[in-house]
Formats: structure tokens, sequence, C-alpha cells
């Protein structure tokens, strides 16, 4: 009777493992326990004490202004970078001590757990959010739009995403999470083997947020395809919006493979069907073949942005054009269709044959030409460059060093015989963290920098920033170094415990010093906020131009944080790098953008929302009723996402226009602004 | 009246439908379907061709509904509608075709039942 209302919540050994695990477990839980309940009292206590409830409302939570919606992203991408990192932390420190009789200081369930999250939450709730807030803050302003093609479905991507992320970490308080693997392989995740709530957990959080990432990549799409400024063709966008268009193109083509694999490990799990049992005329491989088929793909995804900022910072910080800009924007789309022929390579040890492995083998090693010819154009861009060494550009250089080892390592392991004696070994590991933070990482951490002072009208500290960089990168090589070498050694992956005669400890304790110091990385970035957001009106920190690095794009011809409209005129541009040239045609290099003086006009914008947040609770109640078997509760949160998505569709109130007199206003103070920080 | 207006959406560059064609692929989706219910029900055909007819039937349909209903034309102002359309079909060739090589391959390999194929 009681499992008829609240499902699988009436069990006390699924609701609350951890009561029936050993005294050392439970004193971990409970100290994150006083770490959540502590950080939720001082956020709930803050906001109410100061009276910031109404202004989160009105101003964050309902918002559809793209440069909001991207700072939000950003804020729960590091919080989850956090937690991600912790779980790191947890790992080598556990890989470090548990050699012979030790066991370390985690259970296997949890050391399993905690490597599952690790991987889910630093690829799904930490690159994804980075990258989406990258494309929030700078494409609409790149291309001259006063917001994205779907403001309101920006807004709801963003909740769905906020929605998977709250799934997965509230396995942390009831439940417990997937231990199968960022993946989740069947047969290990099937109801066979991972009977406890912690697989449904990761199936629905990542669907969610899943589909939270296939409207966004329709919306970008869309806004890249139609929102330009006049004059801007296609071979005149800048080139990071140039890998947004094909990143968006790839998470179009390969997020819905995503969502029908998980969907029917959900109805095995659900309905008792055997797509990948083992039994009954299941094949586990076929979900392994589907997950990769949108699993190579989001490489790519993630690392294409990356390039595109890159090249941005490149070009910027050497004052010159970005070398090649035709052959870059080839080398995206070659990537673009390559990044869907490799995906074999994840699993050469399957028992395909020699065709098919070869073929796989080949396509892998092809797509790192068009990398390489990306390479080349950025040290060519350098070359001969006036370089300014800000710290973009140190992370920058930072990616050049690491990427390559990382692009070399993952063409050994292309090798189908090498990879026959290197999958599942830590040098897997090693390689796609060695292109990971390398390659994505580092690309956003520079993204986040560079265009920090365009989202809050200030510059983050830049000596902090360059330590943050030198412990990061010292710690990258520290951390993964020694994980090439064990995975020669053949230390396998995810080892909970292993004998000391295999040597491994040594290198282990190394890998841990270097998590040590990138924690140390870390810690310098939280500290470069804290004095940057400190020191935000002194001189060298407030950016009153909009246009703190001599920009040579159209998010910096305009002030800094944009009025909600983004431009009081639509910019024209004729050329590439439209606004450095304008720029160039005042007499000096830094003289600011000519101000037009022609009349200002009513400014056509969306209203603000609560549909998306809305419409989100409801899916988190499906997503929840759903996890715990709760069935009636699982069809009142169908019904209510239905009638709230047709009520929204009824609605044709959803624009204003902004009167010229306001616009007039804002303009005329920004200009001041500017005129006092001419001096 | 309706030479008067743009043959194309201005926003999306797509034709837009008439009467007449929305009928025409109305009157089209009908036979098509009730063809493979017909060559189904008669059994003169033998399984395997049978799937194949069906298999057939069902994309000449699928292209019927593209042009009469999703207005996908090759017309240069809804070049993005065909270029997208394509990219789409690609990536639907590698997927499926990719699939069948790849676990047609195991199962030979590993001597696998081909039974559930």
């Amino acid at each position: 009777m009681l499992e008829t209302f609240i499902g699988k919540l009436s069990n006390p050994h699924e609701v609350f493992p951890y009561l029936y695990e050993p005294v050392s477990q439970q004193l971990i839980i409970l100290s994150m326990f006083t770490f959540i309940v502590i950080g939720g009292i001082a956020l709930v206590g803050g906001l109410t004490y100061f009276k910031k409830w109404g202004y989160l409302w009105r101003e964050w939570i309902i918002t559809v202004d793209h440069k909001r919606i991207a700072v939000m992203y950003f804020v729960v991408a590091f919080i989850m970078l956090f937690r991600g990192f912790v779980d790191a932390a947890m790992m080598r420190t556990q890989q470090a001590l548990a050699s012979g009789d030790s066991t370390g200081y985690l259970i296997p369930q949890h050391f399993d757990q905690i490597f599952t999250a690790h991987g889910v939450i630093m690829i799904f709730f930490v690159a994804m959010p980075l990258m989406f807030a990258l494309f929030n803050i700078a494409v609409p302003l790149q291309i001259g739009a006063r917001d994205v093609a779907f403001p309101f479905l920006n807004s709801l991507s963003f909740w769905l995403f906020a929605v998977g992320v709250i799934l997965a970490n509230m396995s942390l308080l009831i439940g417990d999470f997937a231990h199968a693997g960022w993946l989740a392989y069947p047969p290990f995740s099937e109801l066979a083997y991972s009977p406890t709530v912690g697989t449904d957990y990761y199936i629905w959080a990542v669907q969610i947020s899943g589909l939270g990432s296939l409207l966004s990549g329709i919306n970008f799409f869309v806004t890249i395809l139609k929102m330009r400024c006049p004059g801007m063709t296609m071979m005149k966008m800048p080139i990071f919006t140039w890998t947004v268009f094909f990143s968006s193109i790839l998470i179009m083509a390969a997020f819905p493979v995503l969502t029908v694999d998980l969907a029917l490990l959900a109805l095995d799990r659900y309905m008792d069907m055997h797509f990948f049992t083992t039994s009954y005329g299941g094949d586990q491989m076929m979900y392994v073949n589907l997950i990769w088929m949108w699993g190579h793909p989001e490489v790519y995804i993630l690392v294409l942005p990356a390039f595109g900022i890159y090249s941005e910072i490149v070009a910027t910080f050497s004052k010159k054009p970005l070398f090649g800009y035709t052959t870059m924007v080839w080398a995206s789309g070659v990537i673009t269709i390559l990044s869907f022929l490799v995906w074999l390579h994840h699993f050469f040890t399957m028992g395909a044959g020699a065709d098919v492995n070869a073929f796989f083998g080949i396509m892998t090693m092809i797509i790192s030409i068009p990398t390489g010819v990306k390479l080349f154009n950025w040290i060519f861009t350098m070359y001969r460059g006036r370089i300014t060494f800000t710290s973009p550009m140190y992370w920058m250089m930072g990616f050049f060093a690491t990427f390559t080892i990382g692009g070399m390592t993952g063409v050994m392991l292309s090798v189908p015989g090498i990879d026959f004696q290197a999958h599942n070994s830590t040098f897997l590991v090693a390689h796609f963290h060695n292109v990971i933070i390398g390659g994505v990482v580092f690309g956003y951490f520079a993204g986040f920098t560079y265009w920090f002072p365009k989202m809050f009208g200030f510059r983050l500290n830049e000596r902090l920033g360059k330590c943050a960089f030198w412990c990061w990168i010292v710690g990258f090589f520290v951390a993964f170094m020694p994980l090439y070498i064990l995975g020669g050694m053949g230390m396998t992956r995810r080892l909970y415990h292993y004998d000391a005669s295999t040597g491994f400890q040594p290198f282990l304790i190394v890998a841990a010093i270097g998590a040590a110091i990138i924690a140390l990385g870390v810690f310098f970035q939280v500290l470069q906020l804290i004095v940057s957001i400190k020191n935000r009106d002194k001189e060298g920190y407030r950016d009153l131009t909009g246009d703190p690095w001599n920009g040579r794009t159209l998010e910096w011809a305009t002030s800094s944080p944009p009025a909600f409209y983004n431009f009081a005129h639509d910019p024209e541009v004729n050329c590439i790098d439209a606004f450095w040239y304008d720029k160039q045609k005042g007499l000096d290099v830094d003289s600011k953008p000519k101000i037009r003086t022609e009349p200002y006009h009513d400014i056509h914008m969306p209203k603000d929302t609560a549909m998306g947040f809305i419409i989100s609770v409801f899916v988190l109640i499906l997503g929840f009723a759903m996890v715990w078997h709760i069935w009636w509760l699982a069809i009142v949160g169908v019904i209510c996402t239905i009638a709230a998505v047709i009520s929204r569709a009824c609605n044709y109130d959803i624009d204003y226009y902004v009167k010229a007199s306001t616009v007039e206003a804002i303009e005329t103070q920004h200009q001041q602004e500017m005129a006092g920080a001419k001096i | 009246m309706a030479k008067h207006e743009p043959e194309f959406d201005v926003d999306t560059g797509a034709t837009y439908g008439t009467h007449k064609s929305y009928a025409t692929g109305f009157i089209l989706s009908i036979i098509l379907t009730l063809t493979s219910f017909y060559l189904v029900s008669t059994g003169a055909f033998s399984t395997l061709h049978l799937y194949i007819a069906v298999g057939v039937l069902a994309l000449i349909q699928l292209f019927v509904q593209l042009v009469f209903f999703l207005h996908l034309s090759t017309h240069s102002k809804a070049s993005w509608n065909l270029l997208s359309f394509l990219f789409a079909l690609l990536m639907v060739l590698i997927f499926v075709l990719g699939t069948l090589w790849i676990m047609y391959n195991l199962y030979v390999n590993m001597g696998m039942n081909a039974m559930s194929m």
C-alpha cells in the first residue's frame, strides 16, 4: 500500500543505503551532509536576510536574456566543477593508499559511484554548461544580434539542464548514484546487476539535461543562420561563431542517438525488455555502439568551440588577423563530418573483424589532419605578431603543448593493435584527460577570462590568473604522466585496490600530488574571483570602454556589460574583423569606434517568462517520480509538463518594444562613462 | 490573389503549400499506404519480396511527404532546407549502415547466432 504512494521511497535500504555501511563511510557521508546543509542554510539565510528572493526571481530565474543565462550556466558549472574535482581528489587519494594490506578509506561501492559521478559530472554538468555559457555570452554579441533566435527556449534549456544537475546531486542525499561507469554500459547497468535507483538517477539526469542540450543546439544553429547583422555573410563570421555553428550541428545530429539509447536502457530496466541484456536476444554491444555514436561527436561538440576560443584569443593578442581563416572554417567542417566516422575506436576490442577495425582506425588517424591544420594556423598567427602575454594567452600556449601530446597518444591508440594492449588501462585515462583538460578545460578557462569583462564590466586579476595557470599545467603533467606509465605497466582504470608487488603505488602517490597542485590552481582561481570582485572599481579592473583587450569582433563594440538590448543600433559589417578595421580607420589603434549620432529607434525585445522554470519544475517532478517508481506522481508530472507547454504555446504576449527615449538615456550614460575613461 | 503573394516564406525560404499540393500529397500518401496493405493481404509475394516492396513504398511515401507537406524543394531560396535534409540523410546512412556493418561483422567473427539480426 505504502509502495503505491511513495514507490521505492518506502524502502529504507534504498533511500538511506549509507545507514547500513561501516562507520568510516558514514563519517565521510556525514561531513558531506554537514557541508551541504551549512551551504544551504547560508544560501537561503543570505537571500532572506538581504531580501534578495524577489531580485533572484525577477532578474535571474525568469530572465530570457542570453547574457544572464550565460552567467547562470557559469555559476552552476563552477559549483559542479568543485564537486567533480572533489570526486577526483577522493579517487586519487584512494588509489594512492589502497596498496597491499591497505584497502584505502573507501568501500568499493563508494569508489565505483565516485568514478561514475566524476565522469558524468565533468562532462554533462561542467563541460557542457561551460560551453553553453560561452555560446550564450559570445555568439549573439559576435553576430550583432539582440538575443538568440528563441529566447524562451534558451531559458528552458538552462532550466532543464539544472534539473539534470539537481537529480544527479540529489543522489548524494537520498538513494545512491550509478556505479557502472560514466556511460553505464550494460549488462552491468541492467536491473540484474544494478538493482538500486543509482542507474535510474543517471538515466533521468542525463536524459533531461540532454534534452536541454539538444534544444540549445537547435537554438544556436538557427541564431547563427538567421540573426546575423546586415553585411555579415557566413564567411565573415567570427571563427568562434563558426565553431559554435558546427558544434550545434553535431549536437542536433548526435544527441537524439543518446536519447534513444538511454530510453532503450530505461525500457530494459522499467518494462523488462531485453534490448541489451545477455539473454533473450539482447545485445549489450548495441548499446555500446549507439552510445559512442553520440559519445565521439560529443568530444568534438566540446572541443570545437574551444578551438574557436583559441582562434579569437590568438588573433586578438597577436594583433593580427587569424592566419588561414578559410582553412580554419573548412577544417572545422571536415572535423564535423569525420567525427561521425570514428566511433568504433572506443570499442576496437569487442570482437569485430580486421576490416571494421582497420577502417575506423584509419578514419581516426585522418581526423588528426584537420586538427593539425588548426594548430599550424594558430602558430602562424602568432608568428611575427605583437603578442601580449595575458592569461588567456597563457592558457592557449599551455593548450598547444598539452593538446599536442594528448593528440599524439590518441593517434597511438587509434592503431587497433596498440589499442588491444592499452584499452581499459590508465594509459587511456591519461590520454582523454590530456585532450579534455588540455583542450577543452584550458580553452573554456581562457574564454571565461577573455569574456569575463564583457559579462561583468571588470577584468579578472591577471597575476592570480597566471598563478592558477601554472598550477593547473604543472599539476596536470604531474597527475597524468604517471598514469601513462602505469597504463604501460598494465594498471587498469577504475582500480579499487592493487597488490603491493605491482609497484603502482609510487606513481599513484605522484599522481595524487599532481591533483593537489591542481587543487592549488583551483584555489588561485577562487582567489582571483574574490580579489577581482573586491577591486572591481579600481584602475586596471574596471572596463568602461567595452573593449578591454583591443578586440577584433563585434562583442567589443558595445558596452561592458552590454545593455540588455546589446546594440543600440544594428551593427553593419563588410569584412572579417570589421570592428578592428573600424578602429584602424581612426588615427591610432586604441581609438574608440566612432560614436554614431543617428536617432535611436524603438527596439523589439522578448518578454521575460517564468515558463521555462515552471516547465522544468514539472520535469523535475517527473524525473524524481520515475527514479523512485512513484507512478501516480510521474503521470502528474507528464500531464503538468504538457499542459505548461501548451499554455506557453498559446501565449502570444511574448514581446515588447523598448522606447527610443529609454535607449537614448542608457546610451548617453554609457558614452559619458566612455569619455571619462579616455582621460 | 495567390499570384501576388510571395511564393516563398521570407524567413525560411520554404515554398507555401496550396490546397492542390496538400491534396496531392494526401491522396498519394493514402494510395501508397493502401498499396502496402493490399500487398500484405493478397499474399502474392514471398516474405523477402514483401519486405522489399513495402520498404520501397515507404521510401516513396517519405519523399512524397517531404515534398508536399514539408515543402522541400531544390529552389535556391530553400537551399538550407535541402542542405540540412541531405546532411540528415547522410547522418542516417552513416548511423544505419555503419551499425549494420559493425554488428554483422561482430556476429560473424564471434560466431554468434545471427538470428537476432
